[in-house]
């Protein structure tokens, strides 16, 4: 249980601060507080799920840096299949698929072939930016027009305007994973394994076949988070579209102390630093170049701040033997 | 001919061969355990104890050899096969999760409450009852990495005993147990096999194993070479079959003492969780002389010796070395001052579990002559160096380039002895320098101990084997409460009066 009143102070801390800035910022600037906060959240969406997908794969003591990957695979293959299908929940599910099989690779090199996971991971990038450059440009040749897909629908929400329904279950998704860490057996057994995977087979659990879902499910997340970007947002794909966000994502994971609420608030910290951003550019007109580094240094700075490694599973990283 | 009708064993093991490359560490062993039986696993370090249990309970295969359970023959190719079968096992080294409660290791994979969500009142309650029924007391609710070592000791066994083990395969539990630990422990023990559990009990304490054990096999380099019933052996024969030879307890001969080397006024320091571990502790180590610090574990002396080696850092109070302040904090700088430490905890403090044996013993003093030159490292030197001081220590391991985690439990505690020797240091901080050895090698490292005394070497000697204590030391020092009660020359100290000062009946 203390990991749960350790991460409260996380939380806290970062929410204030988000909300100070939000405040603060916004009193002086004309900006909406409400168009603020659902541009906060739309631009959160990808990373909190990414960082829940990373989430899971470190709690079971498997790094995962092929986060950003596996996102790019996900856009893509949410795209040509929403396209082919019509459907954006088909595009969505077909995202998670492709991705969560890429993840399954990185699964298969670092847990059974027992390879260095930062190395697996790298390959995973590597593999995901350029395979889904080759595959988008054999279906559509440079420069030519794009179709348009079936977008995943938005919710209005009265007073404060609308949100895409991806976007409601990558919110919902935090308090769940939570629960799931925290409250439940499985959680429990992940748990364990990610920090003395010798102690979790002394009473019988699986460490191969649990680290193997644990990194599969993160593929499918990371693949959500990136159809939001093509099939939930924009509607739309574009080589490299996911411009580092899996990374982001994964130093959401770290800044949060490997905790679910922590995570959400280095999300919602950097979404929100981008939006106000996003705004200035428009409504103080300072350059775009400055608006759109300040997140980035804003997330080096809280990994600095907010870095602990004491709260790192233990056996993060190693492998079984 | 009447006898009673023969059992089928719950375990048996039969002519298990496993290699390890060309090093045969079980040949062709057969061994067996019945219902309500403690049969002990004797023998020297590296004979092959381990290994057999790790291939008994599911975490290696053996090359040759059958596994049966109640006249079942068995194929385990995971631990978890083992545990299905009944098997439980608490290895050398624990496997807890330190930073989940005790309940929580013990009720891990067989949570109560539904799929969805663990009963914690329940597992608690549960954890709570099963101890005491067991009668060995923990508290479900703390965390593992915070309880004392005997505590983590019955959670191991908790746990085997919550998933309704029938065999139980504890290697070395009393190790690391104090003596009145080690006591109730056995008690548990033949209460459990009185109730119809099977025990395999590998121990080094031949007079404990006499005690308690019903069947006696002795392993040497892998093989049975000899099997007694209950009152067949005396200890003294044990340990002759154990290493081939007769085993003399070493004898202190007194030397002269000569300067102060530590001097230690009034140190104050509070253990991890900041409740106060030491409370004004002072007291001297001249040169040539054994300091023997005895005490009931948990009374300070772990902060006192990670103060020293520079792990802890303390509130108030001085040190010194040779005259000069000991450098607080800075391991290597104390190290410069010419202290050398064998830390309780070997695995954790003492080697790098994945470093070659080389790479482990130039660990100390890897940045000065002879093991680099120049900024670079000796390869050459650090090789042979380690090898002939392996050789004084007895370890035994396939070569220099063995990894350190190859080691058997007592070959990776001599080869941190070979180590911290190597440098001559003026001061030792020995922290249970023989737990998990076996008596010959004892033998080996007090003989050891008492060369490099007689050489000048001031040596701090943390044990909680009295016997130890009394053989070793010059002065013996007992820690209560974190306060030094008694403080005397080895002379005027016997078993009774250390022992009634560890318990606090101050006799100072
Ligand atoms: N994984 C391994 N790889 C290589 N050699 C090994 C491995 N495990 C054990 N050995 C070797 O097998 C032999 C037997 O080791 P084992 O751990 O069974 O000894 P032990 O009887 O338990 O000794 P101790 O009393 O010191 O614990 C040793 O020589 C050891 O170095
Ligand atoms: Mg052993």
């Amino acid at each position: 249980m203390r990991h749960l009143t350790r991460s409260t102070v996380t939380v806290a801390v970062g929410v204030l601060i988000g909300v100070v800035i939000l405040v603060f910022v916004t009193n002086g600037s004309g900006l909406a507080p409400a168009a603020i906060l659902v541009s906060t959240l739309a631009i959160a969406t990808p990373l909190l799920l990414a960082a829940m997908g990373g989430l899971i794969s470190e709690r079971a003591g498997v790094v995962n840096i092929g986060l950003e990957g596996m996102m790019i695979v996900g856009a893509l293959a949410g795209f040509l299949i929403s396209n082919a299908t019509g459907s954006w929940v088909a595009g969505v599910a077909g995202g998670a698929i492709a991705a969560g099989l890429l993840a399954l690779v990185h699964a298969f090199v670092s847990i059974v072939l027992n390879a260095d996971q930062v190395i697996s991971g790298t390959a995973v990038n590597l593999l995901g930016l350029f395979g889904t450059e080759y595959v988008f440009r054999t279906f559509f040749g440079l420069g030519s027009e794009l179709p348009a897909i079936q977008r995943a629908p938005t919710l209005a929400f009265p007073g404060l305007g609308s949100l895409n329904i991806i976007t409601i279950v990558a919110v919902v998704a935090v308090p769940v994973l939570a629960f799931v860490m925290f409250r439940t057996p499985v959680g429990l057994r992940l748990r364990s394994v990610g920090e003395n995977p010798l102690a979790a087979q002394t009473v019988a659990i699986h460490v191969v076949k649990l680290r193997f879902a644990a990194v599969i499910l993160s593929g499918v997340l990371a693949g959500i988070g990136g159809a939001y970007l093509s099939v939930g947002s924009l509607g739309s794909f574009s080589e490299g579209m996911t411009n580092g966000r899996g990374f982001i994502a994964l130093a959401a994971v770290i800044v949060g102390r490997w905790n679910p609420f922590g995570a959400l608030a280095a999300c919602l910290l950097f979404a929100v630093v981008s939006a106000l951003g996003n705004g200035f550019q428009v409504s103080a007109g300072i350059s775009a170049d400055l608006t759109a580094g300040m997140p980035y240094l804003l997330t080096l700075i809280a990994i600095v701040v907010f870095r602990e490694s004491a709260s790192a599973p233990a056996s993060l990283g190693k492998p079984l033997r | 001919m009447f006898s009673a009708l023969p059992t089928v064993p719950l375990l048996s093991l039969t002519g298990i061969t496993k290699r390890f490359g060309n090093l045969v560490a079980n040949s062709d062993v057969s061994l067996d355990v019945r219902p309500g039986e403690i049969h002990a696993l004797l023998g020297e370090n590296g004979a092959g104890k381990s290994t057999l249990m790790n291939i008994a309970a599911g975490y290696a295969r053996a090359d040759e050899g059958r596994i049966e359970v109640r006249g079942v023959p068995q194929e385990f190719r995971l631990p978890a096969d083992a545990i299905a079968a009944g098997i439980g096992m608490v290895h050398q080294h624990f496997h807890l999760v330190d930073r989940l409660t005790v309940a929580e290791n013990i009720v891990l994979n067989d949570e109560p409450g539904s799929a969805v969500l663990i009963d914690y009142k329940a597992a608690n309650g549960e954890v709570r009852d099963l101890s005491e029924r067991m009668g060995l007391p923990v508290d479900p609710k703390a965390l593992v990495a915070d309880i004392s070592v005997a505590m983590q000791q019955r959670v191991e066994i908790l746990k085997t005993l919550y998933r309704k083990a029938d065999v139980l395969l504890l290697d070395e539990p009393t190790a690391v147990l104090a003596p009145a630990e080690v006591r109730d422990l056995l008690t548990v023990i033949r209460s459990l096999a009185d109730s119809g559990v099977g025990i395999v009990l590998i121990t080094h304490k031949l007079d404990e194993a006499t005690l308690v054990a019903d069947r006696l096999s002795v392993l040497r380099s892998g093989e049975i070479v000899a099997r007694f019933d209950r009152g067949d052996a005396s200890p003294a024969e044990l340990a002759q079959e154990m290493v081939g030879r007769e085993i003399h307890t070493v004898v202190a001969r007194p030397h002269a003492v000569g300067a102060t080397v530590l001097s230690v006024t009034d140190l104050e320091v509070d253990d991890s969780r900041g409740v106060p571990a030491l409370r004004g502790v002072s007291f001297e180590v001249g040169e040539s002389e054994i300091v023997g610090i005895a005490g009931v574990d948990g009374n300070g002396q772990a902060e006192l010796v990670g103060v020293l080696a520079g792990l802890v850092t303390p509130n108030s109070g001085r040190a010194t070395v040779a005259g000069e302040p000991l450098a607080f904090e800075h391991p290597r700088s104390i190290a410069r001052q010419g202290v050398a430490h064998v830390p309780a905890d070997r695995r954790k403090y003492g080697l790098v579990a994945d470093f070659t044996l080389a790479d482990n013993f130039a660990l100390r003093g890897y940045y000065t002559a002879p093991f680099s030159k120049r900024g670079f490292l000796q390869r050459g030197v650090i090789d042979s160096l380690c090898a002939e001081n392996m050789a004084h220590y007895g370890v035994k391991a396939r070569g220099v380039d063995a990894l350190a985690k190859e080691l058997s439990g007592g070959n990776q505690q001599k080869l941190i002895l070979a180590r911290e020797m190597f440098t001559s240091p003026r001061l030792l901080l020995a922290s249970q320098p023989t737990r998990g050895l076996d008596v010959g090698s004892i033998e080996t490292v007090h003989g050891r101990l008492l060369k490099h005394r007689d050489e000048g070497c001031g040596i701090l000697l943390v044990s909680f084997e009295l016997d130890e204590i009394l053989a070793l030391s010059t002065r013996v020092v007992v820690l209560f409460e974190g306060r030094v009660v008694l403080d005397r020359p080895r002379s005027e100290v016997s078993r009774e009066i250390l022992g009634a000062a560890m318990t606090g009946a101050v006799a100072a």
